[in-house]
C-alpha cells in the first residue's frame, strides 16, 4: 500500500507520459516505414520533420506561425477588453442584462464560420477580417463567462465595500473585477483555445500565410506531411499558450488558498 | 471617560422615530422608538428573529424602513453612508488585497492620497495590535485576527458610528476574550457612538453602557437597561451582586420571549 | 400490330431461353454498370456531360453518376477515398498527387484541348503586367489557372510572394470577391471566366496562349485528362473501354453539331447561347483515333505533361518530379 503510493510518485508519473510518447511515435513511424498506410493518407514522423525543417529554413515556417498567433493575438484582446468591461456591467445591473439579453442570445450559437461571407463583405479580404473571425468568435463566450463571475462574488463583500463608501463604479472596479479574476482568469483560457480554432477556420478561406491556411494548402497539393505539420503546430501552440496562462495565474492569484 | 472626538452633538446620535420594518407579509420590526446618545455602546439581545440585524441595517442603509423613519447625526438615514460603519461576522474582508490595502479601503474611496492612506492604515493597525502584518494577504490570518482587520477598516474611516452584527460569534472563547477588551480600549480611546449584537448576556454585560433587549414577533423592544457596572469589569466585577442582578433580570425578559416564540412555533 | 406482337414474343421467349440457360445472359443484357463520375462545369467535363444527356452513356451500358466538385483537389480526394470512379480533372492535383507516390489512379485519355477557356481578368486601371505590382490577386490553388499565372508572372519577372498578394478562392467564390471589390484580378477558367469578363470595366490581361508551355508544345497549363480509380479500372475493363467509346462519340458531337450540344450544355453552365457556342467551337475535341497518338505512340501529350511536371516542381508548387508515363494505361482505347 504504501510502496504503491511511492512507485506512482510525481517524477515517475512524468517519465511514463515521455515514454508513452516516444512509443507512440515509433509505433506510427513503423507503420508508415512498413508501407501499411500510403504516404498520401498518413505521413511519417519522419517526414513531417523534414518537412518543417524544410519550411524553417526557407522562413515559411515562421512566417506562417506568427501570422496566425498575432491574428489569434489581436482578436482575444479586443475581445477581453470589451468582454470583461461589459461584463461586470451586465452582471450587476438586471436592466443591462435585459436589454443585452436577445442580442446575447441571438449571438451565442454562431460559430465563428458563419460570421466569414458577412466580415468579407464589410472588410474585404484583410487582416481586419481576419481579426474579425476571431473576435466573433469569442467575444460572446468570453461575455458569458465574465456575467458568470460576476455573480459568484459574495454579495457581503459588496455590502462592506459600500458601507466603507464605494459607490457604485467603485464598486465594480475595486470589488468585483479583482474578485472575478479567478474566474475570468480560467474562463480566459478557455476562451484563447477557441479563439485558436475560429483562426483556422478564418485561413480556411481567403488567406495567404497563416496555419490554417498552411493546412489547407497542404491539402490542395496532397501534401499531407504539411497538413499534419499544421495540426501539430496548433496543438503546440496552444498548449504553451496554456502553461503561459497557468503561470500568470498562479502569480496574479497568490492570494488565494 | 470617552474621549469626546466630534463637537458635542446635543441631541441623540442615533434615532429610531417608531421605525416599522416588513418584508412582504412578514413584520420584522413594529413602532421602535428608541435614541442613542452619543458615546454610548449599545448592545442588542435577544433571539433570533427579533430584528437585530435589522435595527442595524437600517442605521447603515442597507435597508429602508417601511414606517417611521431613522436618524444618524440629526440627518435621515435614506442610503449606505460611511459614517455608518458595519463589521460583519463574516469578516467580509477582501481576499485579494493586504491587510494595509484592506484598511486603506475606506480613505482610498475618499480619494485621500497614497501616502496618508498608508500613514492612517498604520496607525490603526497598531492600534488592534496586528503591526508586522500589514503586507499580508487575509488567509494567512485567523479568524480573530481578520476580525481584528475588520475592526481596523472600519475605525481607519473615521465613522460616527460603529455598527458590530455578532462579531466574535465565530471566534473561540480565549480570542474572544482578547478582542472584547481590545474592543473595549478603542471604544474608551475613540469615544464612538457603538451598537452592538451579541446573543451571550455575559458579553453584552462586559462591553455595553446600555442594554437593549428585543422580543420577537413582531420585532420590537422589550427591555431598555443602563448598565452601571464599574470598569474595569475584572473577574470580581463580574461575581458582584449588581452583575448578577442585571444578568437575571434580563436572563428573564430573554426567557419569556424566548417561550413566546416556541409557543408561536407549535 | 400482329408483327409488333410476334416481335414482343420473340423477345420474350429469347429472355426466358437466356434465363434458363444462365444469369450472365440477363445480367448482360440489363443490369448496366454504375459508374461514378467527378466533374464539374468546366469544359472537360463537357464529353461526359453529352454523353450522359443525349443517351450514350445508357447505350452503352453505362449508368453515369455525376457528382460535382467546385475544386480539382477535392474530386481528386474522392477518387482517393474510392467515392469516384472516373473523372476528368485539370492535371495539377493529379500531378500533385503522383509526386507524392500515390497509385490510386491511371490516366487514360486526354478528351479535349483548348486555349483560349482560361485566363486572368483584371479591372480597368491595370493595363500591363507591371500595374499588377501590389494588387491582390485571386485564384484557385493547385489549378491550372494558378500555373498560368505564376508561370507568366515568372515570365515577366515579378515575384508572386514579394511584388503581388495571391490569394486562394475557390471558383464559386471568386466572381463574389470580384464583384464586392475584394481583390484587383482574377485568374479563372470558364465558366467563371465568361461571367467575369461579361462585368463592366473588365478586361482580359492575358489567357492561356501566354503560357510559355504553349507556345513550344501547345499545352496549357492544366490541360485536361481523364482518369480511373486503377482498382475500378481494373475489375471493369470493360464498362471503361464503354465509358471512353460514349466519350468519344459525345465528342464527335461537339465538333459537328455545336449548336445542339450548346442547347444541352447550357443546363450545365449556365452561360448564354453566344458564349457557349464560342466555347465549344474554341476548342479542339479529340477523338479515339487520335488518343493513341498522343498517349503512347509517340505520346506527345504525355511529353507535355512530363514539363508541365517539371514547371511545377520549378514553381515550388510539388516537391518531387514524378515520371507521368508511369501512370498511363492506354489499354482502355
Amino acid at each position: 500500500m504504501l510502496m504503491k503510493k511511492e512507485w506512482f510518485s510525481g517524477g515517475a508519473l512524468i517519465t511514463l507520459s515521455a515514454v508513452s510518447l516516444v512509443a507512440f511515435l515509433l509505433v506510427w513511424e513503423g507503420i508508415c516505414r512498413a508501407g501499411i498506410v500510403d504516404a498520401v493518407f498518413l505521413p511519417a514522423p519522419s517526414q513531417i520533420l523534414a518537412r518543417a525543417m524544410r519550411m524553417w529554413e526557407q522562413d515559411t515556417l515562421i512566417i506562417n506561425i506568427l501570422a496566425s498567433a498575432r491574428r489569434v493575438m489581436v482578436g482575444f484582446l479586443a475581445a477581453v477588453v470589451v468582454s470583461i468591461p461589459l461584463g461586470i456591467m451586465l452582471g450587476t445591473s438586471k436592466i443591462a442584462r435585459a436589454v443585452f439579453d436577445p442580442i446575447l442570445s441571438f449571438l451565442r450559437p454562431l460559430p465563428s464560420m458563419s460570421w466569414i461571407p458577412l466580415t468579407l463583405l464589410w472588410f474585404g479580404i484583410t487582416e481586419t477580417q481576419k481579426y474579425s473571425i476571431v473576435f466573433m468568435g469569442a467575444v460572446t463566450p468570453a461575455l458569458l463567462y465574465v456575467i458568470e463571475a460576476t455573480q459568484g462574488i459574495d454579495p457581503l463583500l459588496i455590502r462592506a465595500a459600500r458601507n466603507l463608501g464605494a459607490n457604485r463604479w467603485q464598486v465594480m472596479r475595486e470589488v468585483i473585477l479583482p474578485g472575478c479574476m479567478p474566474q475570468i482568469l480560467s474562463g480566459m483560457k478557455v476562451i484563447l483555445g477557441l479563439s485558436w480554432t475560429c483562426v483556422i477556420s478564418a485561413e480556411l478561406v481567403a488567406a495567404k500565410e497563416g496555419l490554417g491556411f498552411m493546412i489547407m494548402n497542404g491539402k490542395e497539393f496532397f501534401q499531407t506531411d504539411t497538413v499534419v505539420l499544421g495540426m501539430v503546430l496548433i496543438s503546440f501552440t496552444v498548449l504553451i499558450t496554456d502553461i503561459v496562462f497557468r503561470l500568470i495565474q498562479r502569480s496574479v492569484l497568490s492570494w488565494q488558498k | 471617560m470617552a474621549e469626546m472626538k466630534n463637537p458635542t452633538r446635543t441631541g441623540p446620535m442615533i434615532e429610531f422615530r417608531g421605525t416599522g420594518k416588513s418584508f412582504g407579509d412578514l413584520k420584522v420590526l413594529h413602532q421602535v422608538d428608541l435614541q442613542v446618545a452619543q458615546g454610548e455602546f449599545l448592545v442588542l439581545l435577544g433571539a433570533s428573529g427579533c430584528g437585530k440585524s435589522t435595527m442595524l441595517n437600517l442605521v447603515s442603509g442597507f435597508e429602508r424602513a417601511s414606517t417611521g423613519s431613522v436618524w444618524v447625526n440629526g440627518r435621515e438615514v435614506k442610503d449606505v453612508d460611511p459614517a455608518c460603519g458595519m463589521v460583519f461576522q463574516q469578516y467580509a474582508l477582501f481576499p485579494w488585497k493586504t491587510v494595509r490595502e484592506n484598511v486603506e479601503f475606506g480613505l482610498k474611496m475618499r480619494g485621500v492620497s497614497r501616502a496618508e492612506r498608508a500613514r492612517v492604515a498604520q496607525h490603526y493597525i497598531e492600534m488592534v495590535g496586528l503591526k508586522g502584518f500589514e503586507d499580508s494577504f487575509p488567509n494567512k490570518l485567523s479568524g480573530g485576527m481578520k476580525q481584528r482587520v475588520s475592526i481596523a477598516r472600519v475605525l481607519a474611516n473615521d465613522p460616527d458610528v460603529m455598527l458590530f452584527d455578532e462579531p466574535f460569534a465565530a471566534l473561540d472563547a480565549m480570542t474572544r476574550q482578547v478582542l472584547q477588551e481590545q474592543l473595549l480600549q478603542i471604544y474608551e480611546k475613540s469615544g464612538k457612538t457603538i451598537i452592538f449584537i451579541t446573543h451571550s448576556i455575559d458579553e453584552a454585560l462586559m462591553l455595553s453602557t446600555r442594554m437593549v433587549v428585543m422580543g420577537a414577533k413582531p420585532g420590537r423592544v422589550v427591555q431598555d437597561i443602563d448598565n452601571d457596572l464599574p470598569h474595569p469589569r475584572t473577574a470580581e466585577v463580574q461575581l458582584s451582586s449588581r452583575y448578577i442582578e442585571l444578568k437575571r433580570s434580563i436572563w428573564e425578559t430573554v426567557q419569556v420571549e424566548v417561550m413566546k416564540g416556541l409557543e408561536g412555533v407549535k | 400490330m400482329n408483327q409488333n406482337r410476334r416481335r414482343v414474343m420473340k423477345q420474350v421467349i429469347t429472355l426466358a431461353a437466356a434465363g434458363a440457360a444462365g444469369l450472365p445472359l440477363v445480367a448482360g443484357a440489363a443490369a448496366p454498370t454504375v459508374i461514378n463520375y467527378g466533374g464539374s462545369a468546366w469544359l472537360g467535363h463537357y464529353s461526359a456531360y453529352i454523353a450522359m444527356k443525349t443517351g450514350l452513356m445508357t447505350k452503352h451500358g453505362i449508368d453515369l453518376r455525376w457528382q460535382a466538385f467546385s475544386t480539382s483537389s477535392a474530386r481528386m480526394a474522392a477518387v482517393m477515398a474510392g467515392n469516384v470512379d472516373i473523372a476528368g480533372t485539370g492535371v495539377v492535383s493529379a500531378l500533385a498527387l503522383m509526386a507524392s507516390g500515390a497509385r490510386q489512379f491511371q490516366l487514360i485519355a486526354t478528351p479535349n484541348n483548348f486555349g483560349r477557356a482560361e485566363g486572368l481578368l483584371v479591372r480597368e486601371g491595370i493595363k500591363e503586367l507591371a500595374d499588377l505590382k501590389g494588387k491582390k490577386i485571386g485564384v484557385t490553388y493547385a489549378s491550372s489557372a494558378h500555373v498560368l499565372l505564376l508561370d507568366v508572372l515568372s515570365q515577366a519577372g515579378i515575384n508572386p510572394d514579394k511584388d503581388v498578394a495571391i490569394i486562394n478562392l475557390p471558383a464559386t467564390e471568386l466572381l463574389t470577391a470580384y464583384k464586392a471589390n475584394q481583390i484587383d484580378a482574377a485568374a479563372a477558367w470558364t465558366p467563371t471566366f465568361d461571367r467575369i469578363r461579361a462585368l463592366p470595366g473588365t478586361r482580359l490581361l492575358f489567357d492561356d496562349s501566354a503560357f510559355s508551355l504553349y507556345k513550344s508544345y501547345k499545352m496549357s497549363p492544366g490541360p485536361d485528362v481523364l482518369l480511373t480509380r486503377s482498382s475500378f479500372g481494373k475489375d471493369n475493363p470493360a464498362a471503361v473501354k464503354a465509358f471512353m467509346q460514349a466519350i468519344f462519340e459525345a465528342n464527335a458531337m461537339l465538333t459537328q453539331k455545336p449548336e445542339e450540344s450548346a442547347r444541352i450544355l447550357l443546363e450545365l453552365t449556365s452561360l448564354s447561347m453566344e458564349e457557349q457556342l464560342g466555347v465549344i467551337k474554341q476548342t479542339e475535341w479529340f477523338t479515339l483515333a487520335d488518343q493513341k497518338a498522343l498517349m503512347s505512340d509517340p505520346g506527345n501529350f504525355i511529353v507535355g505533361l512530363q514539363k508541365l511536371a517539371e514547371m511545377l516542381v520549378k514553381l515550388k508548387q510539388v516537391d518531387s518530379m514524378p515520371q507521368v508515363r508511369q501512370w498511363v494505361n492506354t489499354t482502355y482505347l
